[in-house]
């Protein structure tokens, strides 16, 4: 696992140093979108409508838009000044019971691994809050964004949930909710009760399993092994027979110098020319050149290994 | 006189054959036993494509036309001298081991495993990005050799005139495959810009003969020359390894002029391949081998992108 962040849990008096894991990851079958005629996976290009061309990175700007199409432009040295300094601790500011915080504010999950060094801490505070059966709320920057997250006990590790902000949950009145107020019927209810218990069972994740993303593995596999796979294959030159013939024009030139080159000095690296040329580029056919040499290089340099 | 359900045999480890009896290829009447004789006997030239590449297998336990499966990794109850290479997983996932075989033990084991095709990739294991060799898999789609030996002998032209080394082996089915040994330094991005250069230039002078079309139902009557093959996770038969073939053929080296003369792919079979190795040696064996830097450096100048 690829450690993500690297700091100390901060409680009281202890700091408990820690390294930082993604918990959870996501297992989709991640599709590329390829033109239908070809296969080539599409390109996106960022252009200006209002110039008609493309725009490279150091031409934009970032805006925040206030009102439809009016913006307000923020420059990068603007947003770096209000940038968070990256902090390396997890600051624990209280404790709750787990029931508490609603699974609404739950955003993504890390392990939080001992340093060889704060196993020791590590262990007392797993062991606290397992007591205790409380989770810390606490505050961190993570990836530069200021982070409300809570410590828990998963198994025999901590883990941080980083949780949503209040005001990034949207309230329930916003919904839709007319038949809320609707009355109950006991009879109902107790019928209803009675088959919630009877389908009540421990929750055993491993029974499920994403039949559709294996659906397409299978899929995508039988087609591999079918070989009906697409390969990009853009047109290359539609003068091939006459690059390869230049080719081994140049080959049998290059064996040539190479045979004089014994005697007299190398000679300069020649100019690329188009092709179909009269007079090709003469290459040294079996040695090892790096491909942007410098021109006037000795034999004893041109065969030295390539580096890459 | 009694059937043995099981023996030993002593390689350079002590390698358990069950059911020797049994026909692994059928109509050629080659039983598992003389499986195990044909990798003992071929071991020395065999292990030499085999050896540091990890390997895929395909399995026919029921004999050659029964069901068969590719196998990549290390199966259970695998002996414990069997050498093995840790692979990290091609996507995510858990890293995987896969198969070396570099012993005549390990070939006697994957024998009685009914291992009847060996495969091998374009690398050795500790460098996974570096190709030593180059392939041109040449494939007919209808039944018929002379046109995949007209079109390697226009490769085999070709090559000549660009004195690149170069050596043919049948696939030991229906096809003939083309290699070039490379020197150190390659890159899959290299030998490929060369591999599609040659097959468009193959296409262009035989159109009549060559398709590169991939889809078995657009390549038509033509030889199709897959160029392709060479990346990192394609394999190609080994050279000596049999073939799941009714008449347990071989992939069998050739020399050029066996080839002009009309050699045919059905005559090397299990029954005679140890035979002619003992005359004619390993033909596989590469005696020079080629850098493609600087050609690949000029058709990239001119514009052909893999």
């Amino acid at each position: 696992m690829h450690t993500m962040w690297k700091g100390s849990l901060s409680f009281g008096l202890v700091n408990v140093p820690v390294r930082m894991y993604a918990a959870t990851e996501s297992k989709d079958v991640k599709f590329r979108y390829l033109h239908k005629a070809c296969h080539t996976p599409i390109e996106y290009q960022r252009r200006c409508p209002r110039c008609d061309r493309p725009v490279a990175w150091d031409e934009v700007v970032r805006g925040v838009e206030y009102r439809p199409n009016e913006f307000v432009v923020l420059e990068e040295e603007e947003l770096e000044a209000l940038r968070q300094p990256r902090s390396h601790t997890i600051d624990i500011v209280g404790f709750v019971r787990l029931a508490e915080v609603d699974p609404v504010y739950f955003d993504k999950t890390y392990y939080l691994a001992p340093d060889p060094a704060g196993a020791k801490a590590y262990r007392l505070l797993q062991a606290a809050l397992e007591q205790t059966g409380r989770i810390a709320v606490a505050r961190t920057v993570l990836r530069s964004a200021e982070t409300l997250c809570c410590v828990r006990v998963f198994g025999r590790v901590l883990v941080v949930e980083t949780l949503f902000w209040p005001d990034e949950v949207r309230p329930v009145e916003q919904l839709p909710a007319a038949g809320l107020d609707a009355p109950v019927a006991d009879a109902e209810l107790r019928m209803a009760v009675t088959l919630i218990e009877q389908l009540s069972g421990p929750f055993q994740p491993e029974q499920y399993a994403d039949e559709r993303r294996q659906r397409i593995q299978e899929l995508v596999e039988t087609k591999i092994q079918r070989a009906d796979v697409a390969q990009v294959r853009p047109q290359v030159a539609d003068n091939i027979i006459d690059l390869m013939k230049a080719l081994e024009e140049s080959i049998r030139r290059t064996a040539k110098a190479s045979a004089s080159e014994r005697k007299s000095a190398a000679a300069p690296e020649p100019a690329p020319e188009p092709v179909p040329a009269g007079a090709a580029p003469p290459l040294a056919g079996a040695s090892s050149e790096p491909a942007a040499a410098p021109p006037r290089r000795s034999r004893a340099t041109r065969t030295r290994p390539r580096s890459s | 006189m009694p059937t043995l359900d099981e023996f030993r045999l002593q390689a350079e480890h002590l390698v358990r054959i069950t059911r020797p009896a049994k026909l692994l290829w059928p109509q050629a009447g080659v039983t598992k036993a003389r499986y195990v004789r044909y990798m003992a006997e071929i071991a020395p030239v065999l292990l030499e494509h085999v050896r540091d590449r990890p390997l895929t297998v395909i399995r026919c336990p029921d004999g050659v036309g029964g069901p068969a499966f590719y196998q990549k990794h290390v199966p259970p109850g695998t002996p414990p001298w069997v050498r093995t290479l840790a692979v990290p997983a091609a996507g995510r996932g858990e890293p995987a081991r896969v198969l070396l075989a570099d012993s005549v033990a390990t070939l006697m084991w994957l024998a009685n495993q009914a291992a009847v095709e060996l495969h091998v990739g374009f690398t050795r294991i500790g460098r996974p990005d570096e190709p030593d060799w180059v392939a041109f898999d040449l494939d007919p789609s209808v039944p018929g050799f002379d046109a995949v030996r007209e079109v390697a002998l226009a490769l085999h032209r070709l090559l000549e005139r660009m004195e690149l080394p170069h050596l043919a082996k049948t696939s030991g089915a229906t096809g003939l495959q083309v290699f070039i040994p490379l020197t150190g330094g390659h890159t899959f991005a290299q030998t490929r810009v060369f591999t599609r250069a040659v097959a468009e230039y193959l296409r262009a002078e035989l159109p009549q003969l060559v398709t590169l079309e991939r889809l078995k139902k657009d390549r038509g009557h033509k030889v199709y020359v897959d160029y392709p093959q060479h990346g990192r996770s394609r394999t190609l038969v080994a050279a000596y390894s049999p073939r799941a073939t009714p008449a347990a053929t071989v992939s069998a080296p050739l020399t050029w002029t066996e080839l002009e003369r009309g050699v045919r792919p059905e005559a090397f079979t299990i029954h005679n391949m140890a035979e002619r190795v003992r005359a004619v040696g390993d033909l596989m064996r590469p005696r020079e081998r080629a850098s493609l830097h600087r050609i690949v450096v000029f058709l990239e100048r001119h514009g052909v992108r893999w």
